[in-house]
């Protein structure tokens, strides 16, 4: 019998009305950390002791030379206790390098000490969170070279304690699509379990190629996919990530119980 | 050593269209200005320029997405213009850290204002307000719509959020929605 992990969604201001009163069918929510960071205790304290919580930073930047910008951390991590999170997650991406910040998530190559570095980030989050950590796969238009295939790097990365996958079936299958490769065939790369998480949303296009715009329904080949890595995989929690042209509730659910139904969780 | 270095050269990249420009033209000259190690500058070198380009595209459209949603009044003002006035201001300004959407719009708002292009001085004075220390303001904002006088803007901040209200002073047009 495959086990059933938590299925929920991406906390935004449209919905937090909604959310507050507590929704049955809402296993858990993901928290995006820089949202929070102008936040009063109460309001994140109060998310937290309704529903299991994770947290989603954008601004850490962990494929930044040097170490992790200390106020950030600290504010991340704040969110975290007041959550009373589970998990804390972030992106293997950098966001800004020397003095420019890029402010959206650019790709880190594949190398050992880009390895080495995200590795001890990784570790950075864990020690100021107390959590474990799930870093996200992006989409990115650039397919850097570097050591190791994408896969073996992730693997790699997985193989430091307290470290997992969030895997973003969505950014795998624009990354896939765009940059002709199979998904599948990526899949079958990871190691077993090293998937501890998954972000699951519709995509747009643009200019003949597709984009992760979070604005869209999942699309009925992203929940194949995703029923795919949940064969192979054991996921905690797989997030609903709607960000833009949010729907209103009952939308919203119909969305989670096709992403149950996909995964055999019903 | 590959990797940390290499990253700076591509942030570096990413955020300039003219170094992008001359990377097209010539990336052993420019990888070469990074001072990169051999590993890093054969990296940087296979990188795809068209790819690279789309990126940087990508990057600057991720933040049109997210200004014209904080201020829809002034993107439509804009019209067919927008989307490259906003290229022209992303060009020169890159904002940080959590606030940065905001910021972003804001400074967008300031731009066409010294360029003598329209803005919408509700939003502005909404931006204004929510990234300063101030926990309530009044405005007053020109005419809206239909409405023949200005108006006073009112926002404050509770625990739940900001708020806010436009009291419309005298008369609406003819054939104009009542709430505004």
């Amino acid at each position: 019998m495959r086990r059933r992990g938590l299925i929920g969604l991406g906390h935004r201001p449209g919905l937090a009305r909604w959310l507050s009163s507590g929704i049955a069918d809402v296993d858990c929510l993901e928290l995006t950390a820089e949202h929070f960071f102008d936040a009063d205790d109460g309001t994140i304290a109060a998310i937290g002791a309704r529903y299991p919580c994770s947290v989603h930073g954008l601004g850490l930047s962990l494929g930044t030379p040097g170490p992790l910008d200390d106020e950030v951390l600290e504010q991340y991590a704040r969110v975290a206790r007041l959550a009373n999170a589970r998990w804390a997650t972030e992106h293997v991406a950098f966001t800004r390098a020397g003095d420019v910040d890029l402010g959206h998530l650019n790709p880190v190559a594949p190398t050992a000490d880009n390895l080495a570095l995200l590795s001890e980030h990784a570790q950075a989050v864990h020690e100021a969170t107390g959590l474990p950590v799930r870093l996200e796969n992006i989409t990115s238009e650039l397919a850097l070279g570097g050591e190791m295939r994408e896969t073996e790097f992730l693997n790699a990365l997985c193989a430091r304690p307290h470290v997992g996958l969030l895997l973003d079936v969505t950014n795998l299958y624009v990354n896939a699509r765009n940059h002709r490769f199979d998904p599948r065939t990526w899949l079958n790369e990871l190691e077993p379990d090293n998937v501890k998480q998954m972000h699951i949303v519709g995509y747009g296009t643009r200019d003949g190629r597709l984009v992760d715009d979070h604005r869209a329904p999942i699309q009925p080949e992203l929940l194949d996919l995703l029923a795919a890595a949940a064969e192979r995989h054991a996921p905690e929690a797989v997030i609903l990530e709607r960000d833009l042209n949010v729907p209103g509730p009952p939308e919203i659910l119909a969305e989670l119980s096709r992403v149950r139904y996909a995964l055999g969780w019903a | 050593m590959a990797g940390p270095d290499l990253t700076l050269a591509l942030a570096r990249l990413l955020s300039d269209r003219t170094l992008r420009s001359a990377f097209a033209a010539d990336p052993i000259r420019v990888a070469g200005s990074f001072s990169l190690s051999d590993a890093d500058t054969r990296l940087l070198c296979r990188m795809d320029s068209k790819a690279l380009e789309q990126q940087a595209q990508a990057l600057v459209d991720k933040r049109a997405g997210e200004v014209r949603r904080l201020v829809p009044r002034t993107w439509a003002r804009l019209g067919a213009d927008a989307s490259g006035r906003f290229e022209d201001h992303a060009a020169a300004y890159w904002p940080a850290g959590h606030r940065r959407h905001p910021q972003d719009a804001l400074a967008f708002l300031r731009f066409l204002s010294r360029h003598g292009l329209p803005w919408d001085r509700l939003e502005r004075l909404r931006l204004e307000t929510r990234l300063s220390r101030r926990r309530r303001r009044v405005g007053v904002v020109p005419r809206i719509g239909r409405w023949h006088l200005p108006a006073l803007y009112v926002t404050w901040r509770t625990s739940h959020g900001w708020r806010e209200r436009l009291l419309h002073l005298g008369p609406i047009g003819p054939g104009a929605r009542r709430r505004a």
